[in-house]
């Protein structure tokens, strides 16, 4: 590697570029809001705190709803449904997608046919249809819905793994490390995961925000965990009353436009065109 | 690619068969058995007696299994409580109405996505812009985006915002058709928007990546306007990767077509959907997920078709990377 392939990434300006740096000023808040709820929201989210349908001002900055509650402390606290589902929806997709592709693209042959189809078949499901399925059989909750999606985002991920996987196969280190009698699990554990899981870096930005808008459309039909509060719910509770109180509907959907533009954005690479990735 | 149009259908049918036996399978799981999984706690005991009969619970579990894909098979998936007929019926009650908003709009947010999407893959000012209100379009909750259009001033006065024809006028024949396209117009508009969205951005990459290759040099060199390279040179090139991604949003388009209903109280599936929620029509919920992923895999189907015909490399099947 040269002297100028080595300077620092921040010199290079990976970081200092104008949709990387909007895409923290729009997730930082979330994340302190998801992070510190008891801090960052002004009221308890589920008490009254004050006359209903008060319009935003100086005591609740964004108003409160038809039972009296502070929004922005409802927002906060949804804040944390929403990042816990998108984490747990994008580890899921890493260790699934991240795995079987591995596994396919090491393995070949009829396993590997199988996995890919079965991937398909995944990748197709509607997915707010089967978690509206599911949470009317076993009743809605917000683990249901994170294990849900972390289970349906994978195909993506391990159909571009497994690509690497196989063009990694006949690598000289992999070659090499075959060579000095290694086992298929240590080559396929330290000599390829390493290069072949790149891509997942990639994906996490497309998964999360489809992770959120899904949760949101699920919540939205009346299905959100009854015991958090999600912020497509609050939307669906807002538009009851937006003749009264257009703020009810306006920041929660305003909240998930925010957080999902983030991740989008965080995850874009600007020289490639930029643009969800399979997903 | 007759051949291969038939393998494509046959694991179709191979998916469809594979929905069914995990829903069996997820019927059996519920605790409480399949009985209290579409009734609730509190059926009465005449139909417990008729559900047990007709899965029949008293017979071993691979015999149930059969029963229940022979069911299926026949389109049965049991009687909707609250209106009293077969669900997969009123279901395809349904449908038409969810069609009509969606074809339309699958089809417009095609023709209106690709030259904008064309547009923003070539630098500059403009295509920033088209890139940006793509990404923002993106990040939107459907459903929060019809609503939002039908409180922007002007928008809620010109069209109507609720159901799909007029209740206080009774409309035939032209004067029907319009009044359905009028009331139409915003939850239409809605889905085109958040479909095109996703268009723009694929279109745009698939474009990127084609123009900066040496062909579109030569096309260039030989003389050809910029339109025609876009066109006829990096577009079939970078068509399949655009169809393929087309296809695969399907399932996602499907949801949100059933999102947009309920915003604008279009009377398709959506509404539909919602009801069944509320009134704990297990079947019914059953029957719409099932017809939703029938349709996700016909488009599916068709999407992959579409793609080996814009793609020689694919038709022989053996290319699968």
């Amino acid at each position: 590697m040269s002297a100028i392939e080595q300077r620092s990434i921040y010199a290079t300006g990976i970081f200092w570029r104008p949709g990387r740096v909007l895409a923290v000023a729009l997730l930082l808040p979330v994340l302190v809001a998801a992070l510190f709820p008891e801090v960052s929201a002004p009221f308890n989210p589920q008490g009254s705190a004050g006359a209903a349908l008060t319009p935003p001002g100086p005591d609740h900055l964004l108003g409160t709803d038809d039972l009296g509650r502070d929004l922005l402390s409802m927002l906060v606290h949804g804040a944390r449904s929403a990042i816990v589902l998108a984490a747990a929806a994008v580890v899921l997709t890493i260790a699934v997608g991240g795995g079987l592709g591995i596994v396919a693209g090491l393995a070949g042959g009829l396993a590997d046919a199988a996995l890919m189809r079965f991937a398909e078949f995944i990748a197709i499901l509607p997915r707010l249809l089967v978690l509206l399925l599911l949470a009317t059989l076993l009743g809605p909750s917000l683990e249901l819905a994170a294990i849900t999606i972390g289970l349906m985002s994978w195909p993506g991920l391990a159909r571009i793994v497994r690509a690497e996987t196989r063009a990694l196969k006949h690598a000289e280190h992999v070659l090499a490390a075959r060579a000095l009698g290694a086992s298929e699990w240590r080559i396929g554990v330290r000599h390829v995961a390493p290069a072949a899981l790149v891509p997942a870096f990639s994906v996490i930005g497309p998964i999360a925000t489809a992770a959120i808008l899904t949760e949101a459309g699920l919540s939205y039909l009346g299905l959100s965990d009854p015991e958090l509060i999600s912020w497509g719910d609050l939307v669906r509770n807002g538009q009851r009353f937006f003749h009264q109180g257009w703020w009810l509907s306006l920041f929660p959907g305003m909240a998930i436009v925010a957080t999902c533009l983030g991740l989008t954005l965080l995850g874009l690479d600007e020289t490639d065109g930029g643009g969800p990735h399979a997903t | 690619m007759l051949r291969i149009t038939l393998l494509r259908s046959a694991q179709a049918f191979v998916m469809l068969w594979a929905v069914a036996t995990a829903l069996f399978s997820l019927l059996q799981a519920v605790p409480g058995g399949p009985v209290t999984a579409l009734t609730g706690d509190f059926a009465d005991a005449d139909t417990v007696a008729r559900i047990e009969a007709r899965l029949g619970l008293d017979q071993p579990l691979g015999e149930q299994y059969r029963r229940f894909l022979g069911l299926l098979a026949s389109g049965d998936v049991g009687h909707s409580y609250t209106y009293g007929r077969p669900a997969l019926q009123v279901v395809w009650a349904h449908l038409p109405a969810t069609l009509i908003l969606a074809v339309p709009a699958i089809l417009l947010a095609g023709l209106l996505g690709l030259p904008l999407g064309i547009r923003a893959a070539r630098g500059g000012r403009l295509s920033a812009l088209i890139k940006a209100a793509a990404l923002i379009a993106f990040a939107m909750p459907v459903f929060w985006l019809g609503h939002m259009l039908r409180l922007t001033p002007g928008f809620g006065e010109v069209f109507p915002v609720q159901g799909m024809a007029d209740a206080r006028a009774f409309h035939e024949g032209v004067a029907h058709a319009l009044d359905v396209a009028h009331h139409a117009v915003l939850p239409c508009l809605t889905l085109v928007l958040h479909q095109m969205a996703y268009t723009v951005l694929i279109t745009q990459r698939a474009m990127v990546w084609q123009m900066g290759r040496p062909y579109i040099r030569t096309g260039f060199a030989k003389g050809a306007s910029r339109r025609r390279v876009e066109w006829h040179h990096a577009l079939p090139n970078g068509a399949a990767p655009i169809i393929a991604l087309f296809g695969n949003r399907i399932g996602w388009f499907l949801s949100g077509a059933i999102l947009v209903e309920v915003v604008f109280a279009w009377p398709g599936l959506g509404q539909l959907t919602v009801a069944a929620i509320q009134n704990r029509d297990t079947p019914l919920v059953v029957g719409i997920v099932l017809v939703g992923c029938l349709f996700t895999m016909l488009g599916n189907l068709l999407a992959d078709l579409a793609q080996m015909a814009s793609d020689v490399r694919l038709r022989d099947g053996t290319d699968t990377a």
